[in-house]
């Protein structure tokens, strides 16, 4: 185990009745913001309240920061700082009186940072939290997040349900605070046009397993989407196929290798690469076992 | 820790404590008559003030608060311990506030030696204790459904006492069980000092208070939320 790490995930599992999240290992180095996607129902936020030990892991190891998340449980959490899909604030309270009781439960908690970013986001403060937009309710999550330097932060769909004009300015404003902090950033998400500009590393999570975990660049630049009709696919080897899908007009597949794929594909076949949401939903398509 | 929690408790739930003002204005109105229980009304002021305050977990449980809670740097023993400290405080309180009004009110005519008669303290004391010791837990582990549920399930707990007692020929089963808590109490009382009874049962409330808290850590260490 290297400190170097901010996250390190190392064969958790966590069973449901109807969900099961198996054996996923992945780390983030510290400094890195990492992706985390999958389609709805993949096991993204398990993933998160495993981090958090809100739930209880059946087995594995979860480190932050070289500290175990349960033994070190407060040490670890004092250094977290967290959006959540559901941001769980008291409905009937005002922003001002939440940030007063909460704030101080942080060692490094800091009112100038806050008051700061209340300013920037124009937080209302003397309104109560239920009834703000979600846009507003996200930022005023995020303006808690990161009023006491946390070293790790971790988003839970952040922008899910903001329409696209708020979900490009929470982006900007997050990318712009992320930009010259240095932290280490989980980003759970199933938009995967939310990660393009500030992903460093991607985890895919598809049905509760991880199905690939490496550097954003890594991935966009040596795979690929090889699209052609059967015969030209054909001489693809299996270990570089990780998804497959039948369309009316052919057949995409693709391929963890592109230069693999231009030697070996037909003649016809045409190779592109791939955008996030093309990795998503290729992998999602089909398994790499099936294809 | 457990003052910042203490704090955070009042500050961001002071609705359920509102909701407590038309319990205490029927108290001040039950208190005019010279025949009145005070002792009785003022531990059941006592068990509002506890089982309200028992229920605030429950009441987060709804916005997805509990899961922020345990999200921030502080251990779930902490917050189970801060939930104790609270619904006894609440507790106490209530009784509080129905002694003052007991004492305070022009047309209330009960003395201050009736307000204060060990029985009414100790009675008091017992149903704040035991309140916290059984509400507790439920309301940890299973939120506002484990309140209910506990509910329902003394509901039934009492319906089948009631039918197996009858069954067996006792006709008053609630005097049947309370009858023999009232005899071994007295049966206590003929070899103790009335000291010695008073630390008996607060030794007693005590051991309960603490093995539902242990409980209560236990269960709120194995939620997923």
């Amino acid at each position: 185990m290297t400190p170097d790490y901010a996250l390190e995930f190392r064969g958790v599992s966590k069973r449901y009745r109807r969900f099961t999240l198996n054996d996923v290992s992945f780390s983030i180095p510290r400094g890195y913001v990492c992706g985390l996607v999958g389609p709805n129902g993949a096991g993204k936020t398990t993933i998160i309240k495993l981090i958090m030990n809100l739930v209880r892991r059946d087995s594995g190891e979860i480190k932050i920061f070289g500290l175990d998340n349960r033994r070190d449980e407060v040490a670890v959490k004092s250094r977290i700082g967290f959006v959540y899909d559901s941001p769980g604030f008291w409905e009937d309270r005002t922003l001002e009186t939440q940030r007063r009781v909460l704030g101080p439960f942080y060692p490094a908690w800091n009112d100038r940072t806050f008051d700061r970013l209340a300013a920037e986001f124009e937080l209302p403060m003397r309104q109560a939290f239920g009834k703000l937009s979600r846009g507003t309710k996200m930022k005023f999550a995020l303006a808690m997040a990161l009023a006491h330097d946390a070293d790790l932060l971790i988003f839970d769909e952040p922008t899910a349900g903001l329409d696209p004009v708020f979900r490009r300015e929470f982006l900007q404003r997050l990318s712009a605070l992320l930009q010259d902090e240095g932290k280490s950033v989980l980003f759970s998400t199933h938009i995967t046009s939310d990660l393009d500009r500030i992903a460093d590393y991607i985890t895919f999570i598809n049905r509760g397993e991880v199905a690939c975990s490496l550097p954003r660049t890594e991935l966009l630049d040596t795979w690929a989407i090889v699209r052609g009709d059967e015969p030209a696919l054909r001489g693809l080897a299996p270990a570089i196929v990780r998804g497959r899908r039948a369309g009316r007009f052919g057949t995409e597949v693709l391929v963890s290798d592109a230069r693999e794929a231009a030697r070996t594909a037909g003649p016809s076949a045409v190779i592109d690469r791939p955008s996030l949401e093309d990795v998503m939903v290729l992998m999602v398509g089909e398994d790499v076992d099936a294809a | 820790m457990l003052r910042r929690l203490f704090l955070k408790d009042v500050t961001l739930n002071p609705i359920l404590f509102w909701g407590a003002i038309p319990f205490f204005i029927w108290v001040a109105y039950a208190l005019r008559e010279d025949g009145a229980p005070v002792g009785m009304l003022m531990a059941v002021s006592g068990l509002m003030g506890a089982a309200t305050a028992s229920t605030i977990a429950a009441r987060e449980d709804r916005f997805h608060a509990t899961a922020l809670l345990a999200s921030l740097p502080i251990s779930r023993s902490s917050l189970v311990l801060s939930r104790y400290a609270l619904a006894l405080a609440a507790g106490v309180a209530a009784f509080a506030v129905a002694a003052a009004l007991a004492a305070l009110l022009p047309w209330s005519p009960h003395g201050l030696a009736a307000i204060f008669d060990r029985r009414s303290v100790t009675m008091a004391l017992v149903v704040v204790g035991m309140s916290v010791a059984i509400l507790l837990p439920a309301a940890l582990r299973f939120g506002l459904v484990g309140v209910v549920a506990l509910f329902a399930v003394l509901q039934v707990l009492g319906a089948g006492l009631y039918f197996a007692s009858t069954a067996f020929g006792f006709q008053q089963p609630a005097r049947l069980v309370f009858g023999s808590v009232e005899s071994s109490l007295l049966a206590f009382h003929a070899h103790l000092s009335d000291g010695g009874v008073l630390a008996l049962v607060l030794g007693l409330l005590g051991a309960l208070l603490w093995a539902s808290w242990r409980m209560s850590v236990w269960l709120a260490g194995r939620r997923d939320l």
